[in-house]
Formats: C-alpha cells, structure tokens, sequence
C-alpha cells in the first residue's frame, strides 16, 4: 500500500501520513475469527479519545486537566501569547513571586495535552530541582523526574541542574537528543555568550523553549542580546546591528520603541501592581504583655550576664555569639534559654567563675512557674478558632510549645527545616487537614505554602528583618484570599519591645510591598548588617533610655532609606546608567500591551 | 468530562474488568481489583512475577477511586501519600492526632507504610487530567482495540418470526474509528467513525454513535447467519480512508498556510543571521589558509638557508596564530573537542524551525470493527 494516496499533489498540499500498522493485525483476528477485545473496553476506548479530543487550535486545553492549581488570570494570559503569539519561544520576565513556574508549566502542559511535547528538558539551579519535580507532579499531573543516574536521561521529563547537565559524560548525552522542549529557570544566568552554559545551550537541539528570568538585563544591554539570540537567532539582528540600532551605551538602550517591539515579540514580563495580580492586605496586631515577677527576674539576670561578659570581653562583638544568642533566646522561652545556658558550662573549665553565674540564672529558670507568653499565645489561638501558624526561632521553644499546647487539649504539628521532605509534606497535609496548630521553627526555604490559613503568630522575634519577612511570606502570597493576620506577642519592658517597636511603628514593615524590604536592606546594610547593628546597641547601652534613643536612631536611618527608595531616588543618583536600563524594563510591560 | 461522567466510566470500566465494587458513593468508589485488571493497572511486576512462578493465590488491590475530590468527606487520618488502614483506624480522632504528634518525636511506633499488606486501601483521585484516570484510559485503549460483534434478535415476534421459517441475513460492516490530527506549532484533532458495507459498499458516518444505541453481542445468535463479503477489507479500508482524505482536503487550510509562512519568516530570520557569519568564517578560513601558505613558503626558504633561520620561525608562526585568534573570538568560543561548528548550528536551527512549524495531517485508527447487523437494518 502506497504511503500518500495523492502524491501528484505532495508538494504543494499539506503531507497526509496514514498509519496503516494496525491493519495487519486486524487482518490476523479476521483471519482466525479472534481473539477478539470487549465491546465495552472498546467504547470506552473511543470515548476516551472523545474526552481528550483538542477540538480548536486556539483555546487552552489544559485547564480542564487541571484541579490542583487555579492559574491567575496573568498566568493565563501569559500561556495563551507565548502558545498563540510566542509560538513556543520565549523569555518569561515577571517579576520576583508572580509565579513564573505556573507559567511555564501551564504551557508545558499545554503541549503535552496537545501531544505536540513529549520528551522536556527543565534546567535548573540544583536547589530548585526538587521543587520543580514537586510542583509539576503535584500541581500539574506531569510525571517529571530529577535526574540522579544516567539513565533518567531517557525518561520524557528530566528536571536536572545546568551544573551537571553541561559536564560529561551528561553533555555528549544531551547533545544527542532531541528535545520538544527545553525549560530553564534562572536563565540570566546565560546572559553571557562567552561563557559554557550558554555554548551549551546553543548545542542542544530542541523544538520549543522557555527562558525564566526575573532581571533579563542587570547591567549590560548586550546581556539582553545574548538571551534572545539563544532563544532566536537573528531576532535582534547580528551583534553588530542590534547595536547599531538600540545601544546607545553600554547601559543605555536606544530607540526604546523599536526595542519593545522587537522585544514584545519573544518577552513577557508582568509586574506587580498591575491588573489581576492582587495581594490581599496584611493586618498587624501587636499583644502587649508583661511578664511575672519571676519570668522578669530571669530576662534581667541574663541581660546584666550578657552585659558584664561583653565588657570583660572589651567590647569585642565577634566573639559574643554565644551572650548574644542568650539575649535574643530570653525573649524566646525559658526552655531555649536553660539549653543554652547548660552547654555554654559545659564547655567552661571546672573551676570558671563564670560557672557559678550559671548555675544561678538556671536557678532563676527553674523558679519560674508559668509562661506568660505560651498562655496568651493559646488564648490568642483559641480565640480566633482558625487555622494559625506559630513562628519561633528556637527548637527548644517550639518543642516547650507542643507539649504546653498538647496538654491542653490544642492539637499542634510541629514543622522544621531539619525534617525530610516527605515528613515536612506530611505536616503540611496534616496541619491543612486536622490540627489548628503549626509551630514551624523554620520560614525560610521553599516548599512551605500554607495559603489555607491566614492566621500568623510572631512567638517571638527574628532580629532580621528579612526573616520576619519570609514568614510573613509563607502565608501572604499569591493564592492567598484572605486578609492576612499578623500577631506579634511583644514583652513589656525587653528588647523586643523595642525592635518590633522600630519595624513595626518606624518603618511600618509589616505592610510594606513584598519586595520593597529587599531594597530598604539592602542599601541599609551597605553600612553593616541590622543585626549586629541591634546587638551592639543592647550591650553597650546603659539604661533602657540609651537603648530607646539608638534604637530610634536606628529606625530614623532605616526610615530615610525607605522614603529614598521608595521615590527611587538614591537609584538614580547612585548609578544613572544602571538606572536608564532598568527604567526601561520597567516600562517594558506596560508599553509591550499597547 | 464531568464527574457523573467519569463515574460512570470508571464504573463501566470496573465492571468489564470483572472487579468487586464494596462500596460504591456518587463520590467515590471502593474495589477490589480482579487480577487482570490488577495486573493491569498497579505496576507490580515482581509481584505478579513472584505469584506466577510460585502458583500462590494472588491477593489483588484495593482501591478507593475519588470522582469528585471537592466533596470526599474530610476523613479519618492519613498520610500525605494518602494511605488509609481498612481495619484498626482509631477511633478517637483526637487519640490518632496525638499518636501522630507523638510519632514526629518517636514516641509511637512509626508509621508502617504499605506493610500491613492487604489491609492497606490507597486512596486516589481520578478528576479529569489525574494520572490515575489517564492511565485507565490508554489501558482500555489498548484492550478495547478489536471486535467482532452480532445485533441482537430481541423482539419475540421476530425471534418466532425466524425460528418458524428461515434464518435471518446479517450483513457485514467494517466500522473503522479514526483520529485526524492536523498539527503545525499546534493542533487540532478531529474524530470519525465510517462504516463500510461489505456487502453494498455504501459509508456510514458517526457510525459508532449508531452502534452504541444498538444491542451488540460477541456471539451469533441462533437462526441467524451471516452474508458472504462482497468487498474485501483492504477495499473496505481504502474506500474509508478515501472519504476521509476528501474530507482533509476539502477542509479549510488556512492554518497550513499561515503555518508555512511563518516557517518562511523563521528561516529567512534565521539566513539574515547566519549566512553573513559563515561568510566572514570561510573569508577567515581563506585568509589562515594564505597564511598558512606563507608560513610553509616561508619554511622552506628558511631550510634552504639552514643556518639564520630560528628567530624568523617563530616570528611568522606567532603572527599566524594571533591572526587565527582574533577570528574565532568573533564566532565562536574555546571549543570543547565536540562542538559543532557554526555551519552545523545552523542546519540545526533550520531543522528545529522545520520541525516546529512544519503543518502536517496524520490519519490514525482508534480502534476497528467487524459488525453484523440485519441485513434490512435501516441506517439513517
């Protein structure tokens, strides 16, 4: 049987293939009458290709194959120009927390559904690995793999990091296959052409291509060039003509129209603050509480502690870990302190002076009846009778917290950074679906996304601002409906009061953009880092009022920092051409709608 | 598909696979699974392969299938991997909670996963796009491929009509399911169903929306036989494919070209890019290669005035090679010993434009079908 039933006419029409492999053995069962299938697997059969039947060319497919995730109305967006406009080639530029992973996943899917993708390389940095493998399988019903033997290669999805993919013996591997589709997050990370990883993409052969990035250029214009020619060739021209007719400077872009047209036509980038991309509010509420007489005994003991041993050390802030640890752990629990306090004579001589000072904050710890702070965190939860998350530093708090709350009849799971991740998910699938409780000891890191609950308690208070920011994070992200709820317990008359004091009051940083924090600290940390800032004003303060007036100083500094950063300012007058590139890309957007 | 839909697919799959529903929800379904379809759908090879060479009775799975996720009621405690425990699951849910808590600092026994054997029922979902739902359905692809089915005698009067006198005439029909798939960048599918009459060549379309209001069985029924073909399959087969190419051809083209102008624009993009490049390459090629002339003129000069030469050799050899630098600084980087050179690179990305934008239609079969149906069977 002849392969085209029309070959006179092959060139000019569009190829028919006709898959006749199945005949042969249709013949065979008419043959011998059978075996023949059952009738109703059969239909079943058909009304299987029915439900998957990709009627149009344009509407998008996957949403019906996917109940885990609900894409925001940009992601979809996004999906739709990069398969209908983009056709499969393009950078995704959004910035930071926009979700850029839905993205690309949405249009991966997309493909797969459409059966036009199947084997898909996903590159990488190797800490993200396992997030992507998640994410697709759980959010997304994509069987990827991480790549840990060789022979995974071969599997249709492998999400591997750049690092190992471009050494051998895995680049001559690669090198040879073909792939439908090639994704790589953190793709700035090619903006040099001079550099392996992108002589390493550049070799690979592949069909459609995702670049991720939040900053498609930093410094250079021509970073921009080499992204986009590893995407296109020649979509900006040759080097030489792509500067000719958009790079005035180095830094400078020219012709910034026909820039973002050409631009607009592989990059997206979606900003924060523009339509359908909404963050609900953040509510701060700080509870007030005053400790008992003995609970007050111990913070003073170990405050004047902490204080003689900095003076006897001369001032030497390097070496005061230990005392400073001490200070911050004294807010925390009496339990963090007791642990601390224990291993810190341990490691003293038998004979050390400092022994017997010990032994008598401990016995000032063992004094101590209650916990003011454990108490009206559990009325607080009671209270509010929802789902809440607890914040705390400290293991041995947390641990002191789950069993105070247990013996209360309060059903807590704990959740830490030292957990495997199959115990962390099922923390989290415990705590979505039983307990109203999670003491989590750790904010950072990914994984944790508990957009369920809108409920947070600041047990206690990083000294890094960041770190208040990454809890805040867990909860107040995209998905999130609800108005979050920011409850700090804050001790009377303790340092703490005093640095929520400053974050919350001075700076106001618990309702800040998400994003702006980064800014604010990072031009404040050019001059040091806000934590050792803190616990230099602590020991070398005399009286409460010292510590009030530097922390107020503190907070003033910080302060002109944000209402700099936040005219954009000290940007410009830093660095003007920096700026100019910036400037533009964030126009970028707006102007590629149009 | 919605979740009446897939329940009754699930439901109707289940029961053609002989598995023993326990309890059957408009939520969900537990099942036992029978063994072929256990063998089917668990991927336990080893186990399977263990029970066949011993001869053991075989223990098959237990499945809680979830239509509708959003409304499964919040149960009893689990695992993230979904596991429940059939007997033994506590009953006070506060004492399951603890025992839990109590488990993360190692207090209780930990959990045993999947070795309480036959007591574990894994709990999973099957929404449109799950796995496990995809999974059933490339299952029944594959087993639903071929049959071979009779129309029923069901009215009495006709079966007393036919047993009386003489046995009915069946006539013979070739149904063939087809999937077209007209791709470029992207795609879109369409799904026939032809019959053929082996008997008066006429073609049916949506021929298995026909069959489905039918009463079919795999077995000729008595007084009944079937007539003799007058078209052989190979003609039933060409005939449908024919009707489906005029079909293809007759269809609106627009994507096809759009689809072949872009690959146009794409490859032009692609020549303004690259055929200035492997110009400046060959010129560069050209230009060493003259040098290198110069430097074996030069050789054999110097070897015919054997004794000055040293100094000027290395003098010419440095220049060459400076020259050689520059060049490849431009195109190319440090080459790695497999590289591809600027020419392959090319080819490469023309061939990646050919195979993203290339518009193609392929015809392939579902599944196919022999069926016998009265011969005076009116087919509207």
């Amino acid at each position: 049987m002849n392969e085209d039933l029309q070959p006179q006419h092959a060139e000019e029409r569009v190829p028919l293939r006709i898959d006749r492999s199945w005949l042969e053995s249709f013949r065979t069962r008419i043959d011998h009458n059978g075996p023949w299938d059952d009738w109703t697997l059969f239909q079943l059969a058909y009304e299987a290709e029915q439900a998957r039947l990709v009627k149009s060319f344009d509407e998008l497919q996957c949403l019906t194959h996917l109940t885990s995730v609900e894409p925001l109305p940009h992601q979809l967006d996004t999906a739709r120009k990069v398969l209908h406009e983009m056709r499969g080639r393009a950078i995704l530029a959004d910035e930071v927390g926009l979700g850029k992973t839905i993205e690309a996943g949405l249009i991966l899917k997309e493909y797969m559904v459409r059966n036009l993708v199947k084997r898909t390389l996903i590159l990488v940095p190797a800490s993200l690995v396992l997030q992507w493998v998640r994410e697709l399988n759980h959010k997304f019903g994509i069987s990827a793999v991480a790549q840990k033997k060789p022979y995974h290669w071969q599997s249709e999805v492998v999400v591997a990091s750049m690092d190992t993919a471009k050494r051998e013996p895995h680049r001559s591997i690669l090198m040879e296959q073909e792939y439908d589709m090639i994704i790589i997050d953190e793709a700035h990370k090619l903006k040099n052409r001079k550099t392996t990883n992108y002589q390493f993409i550049v070799q690979l052969r592949k069909k459609f291509c995702l670049l991720l990035t939040a900053t498609p250029v930093q410094n250079d214009m021509n970073e921009l060039y080499n992204l986009i020619t590893l995407l296109k060739p020649g979509q900006l021209g040759r080097q030489g003509e792509y500067s000719a007719n958009y790079v005035a400077d180095k830094r400078l872009p020219k012709n910034e129209g026909g820039l973002q047209q050409e631009l607009s036509k592989v990059m997206i980038r979606n900003r924060r603050g523009e339509g359908g991309v909404h963050f609900t509010k953040r509510i701060v509420k700080n509870i007030p509480l005053t400790l008992s007489a003995e609970e007050q005994a111990l913070y003073d003991g170990v405050t004047t502690f902490v204080k003689e041993q900095y003076q006897s050390n001369g001032g030497d802030l390097g070496s005061m870990f230990a005392m400073i640890t001490l200070q911050r752990e004294v807010c925390s629990s009496r339990d963090a302190v007791f642990l601390t306090l224990v291993n810190l004579s341990k490691k003293l001589a038998e004979d050390s002076p400092i022994r017997s000072k010990i032994w008598e904050l401990v016995d000032l710890i063992k004094g101590i009846k209650e916990n003011t702070k454990a108490e009206t965190a559990m009325n607080l939860i009671r209270e509010m009778n929802e789902k809440v998350i607890v914040f705390t530093e400290y293991r041995a708090t947390q641990e002191y917290l789950m069993q105070y709350f247990s013996n209360h009849g309060l059903l807590a799971v704990p959740y830490r950074g030292g957990m495997n991740r199959g115990k962390k998910d099922w923390m989290m699938d415990l705590f979505r679906g039983r307990a109203q409780v999670m003491i989590a000891t750790e904010a950072g890191g990914e994984g944790i996304n508990l957009q369920f609950c809108h409920h947070m308690i600041n047990f206690d208070l990083p000294w890094n601002p960041m770190r208040v920011e990454q809890r805040i994070g867990r909860v107040h992200r995209l998905g999130q409906t609800n108005d979050v709820k920011i409850y700090n317990l804050s001790t009377q008359g303790t340092i703490e009061e005093h640095i929520l004091n400053l974050l919350h009051e001075k700076i106001n940083m618990f309702e800040l953009v998400i994003g702006r924090l980064d800014m604010i600290l990072e031009r404040f940390e050019e001059q040091g880092s806000f934590e050792r800032n803190l616990s230099r004003i602590l020991l070398e303060a005399n009286s409460k009022e010292d510590i009030e007036r530097e922390v107020h100083s503190l907070g003033q500094s910080l302060n002109s920092i944000r209402d700099e950063v936040h005219t954009d300012k000290t940007i410009q007058a830093q660095d003007e051409r920096r700026a100019a590139v910036q400037s533009f890309l964030n126009q970028y957007s707006t102007e590629a709608e149009a | 598909m919605n979740t009446d839909q897939i329940s009754s697919y699930i439901m109707r799959y289940l029961d053609a696979m002989s598995c023993s529903i326990m309890e059957k929800t408009p939520v969900y379904v537990t099942v036992k699974l029978s063994e072929q379809a256990d063998r089917l759908l668990t991927n336990r090879p080893y186990y399977w392969g263990f029970i066949d060479r011993t001869g053991t009775e075989a223990e098959t799975m237990r499945y809680t299938f979830v239509f509708d996720p959003a409304n499964m009621p919040a149960d009893s405690f689990r695992a993230p991997i979904s596991y429940v425990t059939a007997p033994g699951v506590p009953a006070n849910p506060v004492a399951a909670g603890e025992a839990a808590i109590q488990r993360t600092f190692g207090v209780a026994p930990g959990f045993n996963g999947g070795a309480r054997g036959p007591d574990r029922i894994p709990r999973e979902n099957v929404d449109f796009g799950s796995r496990r739902l995809a999974q059933i359905m490339e299952v029944a692809k594959e087993s639903g491929r071929f049959v071979s089915l009779y129309e029923s005698l069901d009215s009495g009067s006709e079966i007393q009509f036919a047993r009386g006198r003489h046995s009915v005439a069946y006539e013979p029909w070739i149904m063939l399911n087809v999937k077209l798939e007209f791709a470029c960048d992207l795609k879109r599918e369409e799904l026939h169903s032809i019959g053929f009459s082996l008997i008066s060549g006429t073609l049916h379309t949506d021929f298995m929306d026909k069959m489905m209001q039918c009463e079919l069985t795999p077995k000729l029924p008595a007084q009944v036989h079937t007539m003799a073909w007058r078209y052989t399959l190979d003609q039933a087969v060409q005939q449908i494919e024919q009707l489906l190419t005029e079909h293809v051809r007759n269809s609106d083209e627009t994507w096809a070209v759009e689809a072949s102008e872009r690959l146009e624009d794409e490859w032009d993009r692609l020549a303004a890019y690259y055929e200035p490049l492997l110009k400046e390459e060959a010129e560069n090629k050209a230009k060493a290669a003259a040098n290198e002339g110069t430097v074996s003129v030069t050789e054999s000069e110097i070897k015919a005035k054997a004794d000055q030469a040293s100094e000027s050799i290395i003098l010419t050899i440095e220049v060459t090679e400076d020259k050689r630098d520059d060049t490849e600084h431009e195109t190319t980087d440090k080459e790695p010993p497999n590289e591809r050179t600027l020419e392959e690179q090319y080819e490469m990305r023309r061939n990646e434009i050919e195979w993203q934008f290339q518009p193609r239609i392929e015809m392939s079969i579902i599944n196919a079908a022999i069926v016998y149906l009265r011969s005076n069977k009116v087919m509207t």
